[in-house]
């Protein structure tokens, strides 16, 4: 946390609303961005990293000091959008337990026959958000924090509250998650007679 | 191709740059990848995914964004405030109160003093009271009422807000047009705090102990209801309890806020209290008048440089000047609008108090006889089993224990035996040599 922040945090202590605002200036529209690739849609993104960032300013005497600013903010977006998803009843996967993380990735069976199938980069940049929408929801989150926004694998650890392992995991099952989606895709098209 | 659980090392190779590997486990992936093609392309997709993932373009923050939260962090900051000031109120209040009737006193008499001396002092004191009313003039656009401060110093800062409020236009028990929840409260034309002497924000809270959660509830949005304020959340929730046979019943609780209007809240807080036992009670007041005045002559001084700089606008030529004009422009209406929210917040605070109401269920115990158990008599009959069961396994251990012992009472015994015979005859052999 720099010197900065830290003054900015003892002065939105006080209720400085000046100072709060020039303390999440910086990670505002990461917040903003985390919860509108996980929630899907403008709105519901705009609704939670505002109620997030009220929560932060109402709970900011609860932050402890020697953390990192950012990573508590963005504990609170993740959790807040999972509220909102939780809400909506229309999470694709709840949690991802122990068992599902010591399940090796089982790469051939699950995509394209011809394992010599590649990615297209058109293809990817065509259907990347739509994948993303597909894999479970942990793996999802992991993979935008890394791939995305530049999250270290720390971090995202600290934010989702699991170990560093638990996030490679999640980072690979996603990946490999999408390329899968990405790749049936395809194969799906050529079955329907459409060009790729 | 790798095996499965290899997989796991194609992704640490694709993040080799930012988390070193170990050389052992690099040198292995990196002599696969030579030889498999599978996995060269996989990490080639991985590596395009990646890639296409941190393309994905930052989306910027929607219209109005800034300026909606700014509106309610500056209503959750006046929260924190008046939490902040409900907590030293306890300390401060009657010291406040003593200072406060200490210069009423000293008022008094002076007034008492002035009266009575000649004219020079009197022309004085009116010299001064038309200054005051300038001033006033100024800052609020209307004189102060001149009777209010006289009548209202030897009493509480909250009575003189109450009162002030009812001496006003259109607000105290007979205002009849209902407050509705949300419209901005005390717009210009209708309430301007600012010409009625102290502003105090008052809140409230209650805990109380009700014999229904529903009953109660009712009776809350009822009294609402009649003092025209309004729910402005409700939150519930059931507690597991167990009686003395074990048998599980739910105690409803919950937190319910309520905006009354600020001339009700006396009436509110008592016809709450009837509803049940009290376990807690709380009013807190926090005097925002220099607050308020302060928001409110800032935004005066800028909408007149605001008016300035409109004037300027139409005189520049320069496209210079306009561009610099209309800047500062911008940045005098945008602090404008921010400190109208602050005030446009107080106003709502001071004309709807605020009363946390938390209700819990007395368990119902408390109310009713508990009926006897329909398995007494088997418990009895269990328990006495059970009794003498323990009876039997008593005797039982004693008996074997006693079994158990027996080898060693035997050697015992017979030590005993021969010592004690061979003391008896020593002690016979002794009393016949002598």
């Amino acid at each position: 946390m720099t010197s900065n922040d830290a003054v900015l945090i003892q002065k939105s202590k006080q209720g400085d609303v000046h100072s709060f605002e020039l303390l999440i200036s910086k990670y505002q529209v990461y917040a903003y961005n985390i919860a509108w690739r996980m929630l899907g849609n403008e709105e519901d993104a705009k609704d939670a990293t505002q109620e997030t960032l009220i929560k932060v300013f109402k709970g900011l005497d609860k932050f402890k000091e020697n953390s990192e600013f950012s990573t508590w903010l963005y504990t609170i977006t993740v959790n807040t959008c999972r509220d909102q998803l939780r809400k909506r009843k229309k999470v694709m996967t709840l949690s991802v337990d122990d068992t599902e993380e010591k399940v090796p990735i089982q790469l051939v069976a699950e995509e394209s026959a011809d394992p010599a199938v590649r990615l297209e980069q058109k293809e990817v940049a065509g259907q990347l958000l739509s994948a993303l929408g597909k894999i479970p929801e942990f793996q999802k989150t992991a993979v935008l924090l890394r791939d995305v926004y530049g999250f270290s694998y720390e971090e995202i650890g600290a934010i989702e509250n699991c170990s560093v392992g638990t996030v490679k995991s999640r980072i690979s099952r996603g990946r490999h998650g999408l390329r899968s989606i990405i790749l049936n895709e395809r194969s799906n098209k050529i079955q329907e007679g459409g060009t790729i | 191709m790798l095996n499965t659980c290899s997989i796991d090392h194609l992704h640490d190779y694709l993040e080799r740059e930012n988390y070193e590997m170990e050389p052992r486990a690099l040198a292995e992936v990196e002599a696969h990848l030579e030889q498999c093609s599978d996995c060269r392309s996989y990490l080639e997709d991985l590596t395009l995914l990646k890639g296409e993932l941190a393309a994905m373009p930052l989306k910027a923050l929607p219209d109005g964004f800034e300026e909606e939260l700014h509106a309610r962090l500056v209503e959750e900051a006046n929260v924190k405030l008046v939490s902040k000031s409900s907590r030293i109120s306890n300390f401060t209040h009657s010291t406040s109160f003593k200072v406060l009737s200490g210069i009423a006193a000293v008022l008094i008499i002076a007034i008492v003093v002035v009266g009575t001396a000649g004219n020079p002092l009197r022309n004085l004191l009116s010299k001064a009271k038309s200054e005051e009313a300038s001033i006033d003039m100024a800052m609020g656009g209307a004189p102060a009422p001149a009777e209010m401060p006289a009548a209202s110093m030897d009493r509480d800062g909250t009575v003189v807000f109450e009162e002030s409020m009812n001496n006003a236009k259109g607000f105290g028990e007979t205002q009849s047009a209902p407050v509705e929840p949300g419209a901005a409260p005390g717009s210009s034309d209708v309430f301007d705090p600012s010409l009625f002497g102290k502003m105090i924000i008052r809140n409230g809270s209650v805990s109380l102990e009700v014999e229904e959660f529903d009953t109660a509830y009712t009776q809350i949005e009822e009294i609402v209801k009649a003092l025209e304020g309004y729910i402005e959340s409700a939150d519930t929730y059931s507690t597991p309890i167990y009686d003395n046979n074990g048998r599980r019943g739910d105690l409803q609780g919950g937190t319910v806020s309520l905006r009354i209007p600020s001339t009700r809240f006396d009436a509110a807080m008592q016809q709450i209290k009837t509803l049940g036992t009290v376990t807690h009670s709380n009013i807190s007041s926090y005097d925002v008048t220099e607050n308020y005045v302060d928001t409110q002559s800032r935004i005066k001084n800028l909408e007149a440089r605001e008016l300035r700089l409109r004037e300027l606008l139409q005189r520049a030529e320069v496209i210079e000047d306009i561009m610099e004009i209309d800047l500062q422009l911008a940045n005098v209406r945008t602090e404008i609008d921010s400190l109208n929210a602050i005030i446009k917040s107080y106003d709502k605070s001071l004309q709807m108090s605020s009363i946390q109401v938390s209700l819990n269920e007395k368990p119902l115990s408390e109310s009713t006889i508990t009926t006897l158990d329909d398995n007494l008599f088997d418990r009895m009959r269990a328990n006495f089993i059970r009794s003498i069961n323990a009876v039997v396994q008593m005797f039982q251990t004693i008996l074997v224990g006693l079994v158990a012992i027996l080898p060693f009472l035997l050697i015992f015994g017979a030590v005993l035996y021969l010592v004690l015979r061979f003391v008896r005859k020593f002690l016979r052999n002794r009393k016949q040599s002598l």
